[in-house]
């Protein structure tokens, strides 16, 4: 599953949605806000285009790697310190696939995928270089 | 012609998140990107934002027409079409 969506996630629905018979691991990589003397952060999507990036990512992700499942789900709009911004999961027979992918997931989404955050703060905002 | 325009993040702050770009017919039917900036920047007193002091785009500037960046088409040199959809923003950072 991919999503960009501006509802928070369940973490525990999305662990156990990645339990498969085959499936000896899963590894999942949480993303969240984190207080930099912030106050919150605004995220913001192209969403058509992220969709097809992360697309591509997972697709590149399940030819790279054993996987049983791959899920991303990336928040976006105002969210507050320690809210969740993303979620990936990897479910895989061997752990060190679920790690690799977890891990190749996240660097290649945030080189790739259009996501913009901008950190808020009491003076107003800083838009986080790429 | 009408240029469908839309910018994020701090491209959105100054131009507005979707906004319809008319490039008038004094360009002898054609049009360029770089019509559609010059176009799109005067108003906003946006030129800098877009353009380093030679008068290129910067580096950090992403510009895709119809989803695809202009540096893969002709750069600023791209011809656009009535009903495209231009968008700029500046590098990812998602995660």
């Amino acid at each position: 599953m991919i999503e960009i969506t501006e509802e928070d996630f369940k973490i525990g629905e999305m662990i156990g949605r990645a339990k498969h018979p085959d499936a000896g691991a899963v590894v999942t990589f949480l993303g969240i806000v984190r207080d930099d003397e912030i106050v919150g952060m605004e995220v913001e999507a192209y969403t058509k285009l992220a969709m097809q990036e992360l697309g591509r990512i997972r697709d590149e992700a399940l030819a790279k790697f054993d996987l049983t499942s791959l899920d991303v789900i990336h928040r976006t709009g105002t969210l507050a310190v320690s809210d969740n911004i993303l979620l990936i999961v990897c479910g895989a027979p061997h752990r060190m696939d679920a790690f690799a992918a977890c891990e190749y997931v996240i660097d290649e989404l945030k080189e790739r995928v259009q996501i913009w955050k901008k950190e808020l703060s009491e003076d107003g905002g800083r838009w986080v270089d790429g | 012609m009408i240029i469908k325009v839309k910018a994020f993040a701090r491209f959105r702050e100054a131009f507005g998140k979707e906004l319809d770009v008319e490039l008038g017919a004094e360009l002898d039917g054609t049009a360029t990107v770089m019509d559609l900036l010059t176009e799109l920047c005067a108003p906003h007193d946006a030129h800098d934002m877009i353009f380093d002091e030679s008068g290129l785009i910067k580096k950090y500037v992403n510009i895709l027409v119809n989803g695809r960046h202009i540096q893969s088409l002709s750069g600023i040199k791209t011809e656009l079409a009535g009903g495209d959809e231009v968008a700029i923003f500046p590098p990812v950072a998602g995660g």
